[in-house]
């Protein structure tokens, strides 16, 4: 299934953006590929909300009930997936968030074009999130790399595209 | 246990520290007769620089022979050299044998710390080409080297 | 009369597998170690606070960053002779064997290879098969032809042989954050100076 991936920074400036398909399979409908932006833009707010529960209502199913607020206190970056935390005519809307308030967000659309909701798979797009993560600090550690500005590396978009093509798109 | 005097002469030949413990003051200026130092400097420094020059010509040339320690009827002169040219040099009284290990603590734990790791302070001693080949002057001055060379050997002296 | 220090061989480090071990144990037991992304970044912030103070002319930011080598690698040495009791080497081929197996082992923790030799045996490389410098580190794309971000190396290196009386000239040739397959470091022994004498001796 295609989706579309963005890094949106502190100020909401968006720092990275990919489109992940599969000739294989769908693509994104030409009229809704301009929409995806601002389906992802619309969800920040709910991301914001849930940032701030303990126990966030719509949160995946694994590892996410103690909330992201708890998980302070605890070392693993588990509590960094939010799951699915919005939908759009059919399309699942999933965030993660990190604890530097780099927000990660996507928009997961089905293979069928039926309007059928999709069904997200928490454990391989949670894997996605966090590799991606992994990654993105990793960018973060290059002194060239200012913090809140868009990644140009090609070597990260590389790999983030690799990632999506293992755990996303196969 | 007798420690007589301290000297560190640097790559240019010049004495940049010296410390002679039973120099008399002289009574009527009460301060330390400097010129006489500076004396003993050179002098310490050609003898030195002589035994060490022969010591190098007579060992074998696949065997390090490097100058230790130089004894006269009165005082033993310990030395360490090392290879970026720094020599530091301890006279004592004959009874003691070796002070390799005392040389080797004030080079590494006191010149390299205090001296060497203080980035304010200068390493290479001779500001100009008129203060090299042994005609500087200047010598070090930090005050953790004085206080840690005063702490270390002030024991040792008598 | 010259003294001559620069043929004496030493009978401590003579082969190659205890001048290892011996270089291994220094590292063990006397070198105080800090967090290798702290050292990391705090590099990475000096080389690119340069960029941004020199407005991107690499070619300045590569000299700054020499200079602070060299000023580094006159001090370094000392502290590398305090540690390791090492005399001078005699001959070039040992040297090299002291900077990779020794200096690099001491203050990096990495071996560099040694190779590359001049046919005269005046010049040598080290080839950093890891490189602690420059982990994380992307060139961005108007400073990949022109800066060599390790420059610092070259500058300790130039510096902490000068002061053992070994006049160097110390370069990259190629760096594998410039897309090139290995980091060579190029050191070029242009002479061996004397060790001064007082005035009025000769």
């Amino acid at each position: 299934m295609p989706c579309y991936f963005a890094i949106i920074g502190a100020k909401d400036n968006p720092i990275y953006e990919a489109e992940f398909t599969n000739p294989h399979l769908n693509q994104f409908p030409p009229e809704l590929k301009e929409l995806n932006p601002f389906i992802l833009h619309a969800s920040l707010d709910i991301l914001e909300d849930l940032q701030w529960q303990t126990h966030p209502q719509s949160g995946a199913h694994s590892g996410t009930n103690s909330g992201f607020l708890r998980s302070r206190h605890s070392s693993s970056n588990s509590n960094c997936y939010l799951g699915k935390i919005d939908h759009f005519y059919g399309l699942a809307i999933t965030g993660y968030l990190s604890y530097g308030n780099m927000k990660f967000v996507m928009v997961h659309s089905g293979n069928a074009n039926n309007g059928s909701p999709v069904v997200v798979d928490d454990v391989s797009v949670k894997s996605f999130y966090q590799e991606v993560h992994e990654l993105y600090v990793k960018t973060l550690m290059n002194p060239f790399y200012t913090l809140n500005e868009p990644i140009t590396s090609p070597v990260f978009d590389g790999r983030v595209r690799a990632l999506a093509k293992k755990l996303l798109t196969k | 246990m007798a420690i007589y005097s301290f000297w560190i002469f640097d790559r240019h030949c010049n004495c940049i520290f010296d410390r002679e413990w039973t120099l008399k003051t002289n009574p009527s200026s009460g301060t330390t007769n400097s010129k006489l130092n500076e004396d003993t400097a050179k002098l310490l420094y050609g003898m030195i620089f002589s035994l060490r020059s022969i010591s190098q010509k007579l060992g074998s040339l696949d065997s390090f022979n490097e100058i230790r320690t130089i004894a006269t009827a009165k005082y033993r002169a310990h030395i360490l050299c090392t290879a970026s040219g720094l020599w530091f040099v301890l006279l004592s009284d004959l009874k003691q044998e070796d002070l390799s290990q005392v040389l080797r603590y004030l080079y590494s734990e006191i010149y390299v710390k205090t001296v060497v790791y203080n980035w304010l302070s200068p390493v290479d001693f001779a500001e100009t080409a008129n203060e090299k080949r042994g005609q500087g002057f200047r010598k070090i001055r930090n005050r953790q080297f004085l206080l840690a060379v005063e702490q270390f050997l002030g024991p040792m002296v008598n | 009369m010259s003294a001559s220090t620069n043929s004496v061989p030493n009978s401590s480090t003579g082969s190659k597998k205890s001048l290892k071990a011996f270089s291994d144990d220094i590292w063990k037991n006397k070198t105080a170690k800090i967090n290798a992304e702290l050292f990391t970044l705090t590099y990475g912030s000096i080389v690119s606070q340069l960029c941004t103070d020199y407005e991107r002319d690499f070619v300045k930011v590569n000299n700054q960053l020499f200079l602070m080598g060299y000023n580094i690698g006159m001090r370094l040495i000392e502290d590398f002779l305090a540690r390791t009791a090492l005399p001078r080497c005699e001959s070039l081929a040992k040297t090299s064997e002291v900077v990779s197996k020794c200096a690099f082992k001491i203050f990096l923790n990495v071996t560099p290879q040694v190779g590359n030799w001049s046919s005269s045996q005046d010049a040598f490389s080290l080839f950093l098969d890891e490189n602690p410098l420059s982990d994380f580190v992307e060139l961005p794309m108007d400073a990949a032809k022109e800066l060599w971000y390790s420059n610092i190396l070259c500058g300790v290196l130039k510096g902490a042989l000068e002061m053992v009386q070994m006049d160097c000239d110390v370069f990259f040739t190629s760096d594998v954050l410039k897309g090139d397959q290995t980091t060579e470091l190029r050191v070029k022994l242009n002479r061996v100076l004397k060790d001064e004498i007082p005035a009025g001796e000769d």
